[in-house]
């Protein structure tokens, strides 16, 4: 069974020769006819499809889209064209800050990003220790998140995800901050998710990571599909090209 | 599209946090929201029935409902444009109804105003009897809420794609401040002008509900059935644009 099916995925950035971010700018660039951009293809024509259970590793350079198709498989921002199914519920982890907020303390967060993930205010208040142990965060549950370091953070939204129980999991880099005990912790996670039929999908620039959890990989290359193969193969043709 | 209990579960938290954030250990800041259209109404009252000897009848509670109101309607559609970027980071990150921060937003700037309409009660009370239709009362408000709403769903999306609506929308909010019957009843209007009334939802709100609970008197009902036309098709309006323009807008936050 596909859980993800992404069909001919485009997506332009138009990026204006002058940034006009006012109506005032828009409008004088209107009158003297200077309201030009380049299209900027982060994405182009991109199909592919992941069956459930499978991890797939997401390899490119810097800027080839690998950020801007998680983004849309999340439905954080809309393709310019083509589409994407997803079959079960999404929980994406896409930059280091998650969507916490740095004024509020550990405890609000979790529940603000909970709700956000769709858990019940029950459901948070019950596993709210469960939370802050596996983080390993307790002693600083009432302590405002801008104080936190970023491995902490990130401990922190990893550990209310598991508790919403994803059926896909869209990972962006999230091991870059993590340290050497929390990395395995997440692994064992991972192990986990394997057993039980859980998809994920793995952008990084850790080939390493990549090539011990992945059976499948997708190059990108400036937006387009390089290779969607083994991991190994895929590899192979990303240090060679 | 998800559980209605998901998106009520995730209003309220929002709510909760917004309001936290806002007012964090002052207790002043709450007041002080509240108090700003009292301060308001003291300024204009000065001006107004002091200085420029406007008489009118019950001219005090009149402007006070007034400015209530339309504290309630700016407050809103500001708050609301502005609490897209104060979530940036959120959008950034999850996939959430922009609908549902629209809502976080009403939910604040309703609290104020039943906080608000109460001060109003109570103060009212010493002159006035409190007996007035309940059933007109609620749908008038109603229909301040719907229009309320289909405003900031027009406004919102171009403040997402270009930064100096807010600017512009305060200008907009100056003119309109002055061009709704406010400081003035619409009586004061002169006949050629009276359609600018008419066109107007938050005027016709303002002034049917300076008739029930001021005057006691029934509103004109031709008026407020075509005030209830205009709010559903802005509201129409809004949600088309809204739902449209949006989720391409955000990317410009
Ligand atoms: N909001 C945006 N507006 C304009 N251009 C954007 C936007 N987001 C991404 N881009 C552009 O789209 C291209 C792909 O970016 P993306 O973030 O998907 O790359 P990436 O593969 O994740 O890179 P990295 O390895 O650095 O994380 C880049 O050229 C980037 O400049
Ligand atoms: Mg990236």
């Amino acid at each position: 069974m596909n859980v993800i099916e992404v069909e001919k995925l485009t997506k332009i950035f138009k990026i204006p020769h002058e940034k006009k971010s006012t109506l005032f700018e828009y409008i004088i660039g209107f009158l003297v006819e200077s309201n030009s951009y380049e299209n900027l293809y982060a994405l182009n024509n991109v199909s592919f499809k992941v069956k459930k259970g499978e991890f797939i590793g997401i390899i490119g350079k810097n800027g080839s889209g690998k950020t801007t198709l998680l983004k849309i498989i999340a439905g954080i921002i809309k393709p310019t064209s083509g589409k994407v199914k997803v079959n079960g519920s999404v929980a994406p982890f896409l930059s280091l800050n998650f969507g916490f907020h740095g004024e509020l303390t550990a405890k609000e967060n979790i529940y603000l990003y909970g709700s956000l993930l769709g858990l019940s205010k029950e459901k948070i208040k019950q596993n709210i220790e469960k939370i802050l142990s596996f983080a390993e965060v307790e002693k600083f549950q009432d302590t405002k998140l801008k104080n936190f370091s970023s491995g902490m953070v990130a401990r922190l939204a990893f550990s209310v995800m598991i508790q919403t129980n994803p059926d896909i999991l869209l990972l962006d880099e999230i091991f870059a901050v993590g340290d050497k005990d929390f990395v395995p912790k997440c692994l064992e996670v991972f192990k986990k998710y394997k057993k039980e039929q859980k998809t994920i999908l793995f952008a990084s620039h850790d080939l390493e990571m990549v090539q011990s959890f992945c059976e499948k990989t997708l190059l990108l290359e400036n937006g387009k599909i390089r290779a969607f193969d083994q991991t190994k193969k895929v590899i192979d043709i990303y240090l060679n090209s | 599209m998800k559980k209605l209990s998901y998106h009520l579960n995730l209003i309220r938290t929002l709510s909760l946090i917004d309001f936290k954030l806002k007012y964090y250990g002052t207790f002043l800041g709450i007041l002080w929201s509240l108090l700003k259209p009292f301060l308001m109404f003291l300024t204009l009252y000065i001006i107004f029935s002091k200085i420029l000897q406007l008489k009118a009848q019950h001219y005090a509670y009149q402007l006070l409902l007034g400015i209530i109101i339309w504290n309630f309607f700016a407050d809103f559609t500001k708050e609301a444009m502005k609490s897209f970027k104060s979530k940036y980071p959120i959008l950034n990150n999850i996939k959430v109804n922009p609908l549902d921060i629209i809502l976080v937003a009403l939910g604040h700037s309703l609290l104020s105003l039943i906080i608000n309409l109460g001060i109003f009660f109570i103060i009212l009370n010493f002159e006035l009897p409190i007996s007035f239709n309940l059933k007109y009362f609620l749908l008038i408000l109603l229909s301040l809420i719907f229009f309320s709403l289909g405003v900031s769903l027009i406004i919102t999306p171009f403040y997402l794609r270009f930064s100096d609506v807010e600017h512009i929308w305060d200008v907009i909010l100056q003119l309109l401040f002055w061009a709704t019957p406010i400081t003035y009843g619409v009586s004061f209007i002169p006949q050629k002008y009276l359609f600018l009334h008419l066109l107007n939802p938050l005027s016709i709100t303002i002034n049917s509900l300076r008739s029930i609970i001021i005057f006691k008197e029934l509103p004109i009902i031709r008026e407020i059935l075509f005030s209830f036309g205009l709010t559903f098709c802005t509201f129409i309006v809004g949600f088309l644009i809204f739902q449209k323009l949006t989720p391409k807008f955000l990317e410009y936050l």
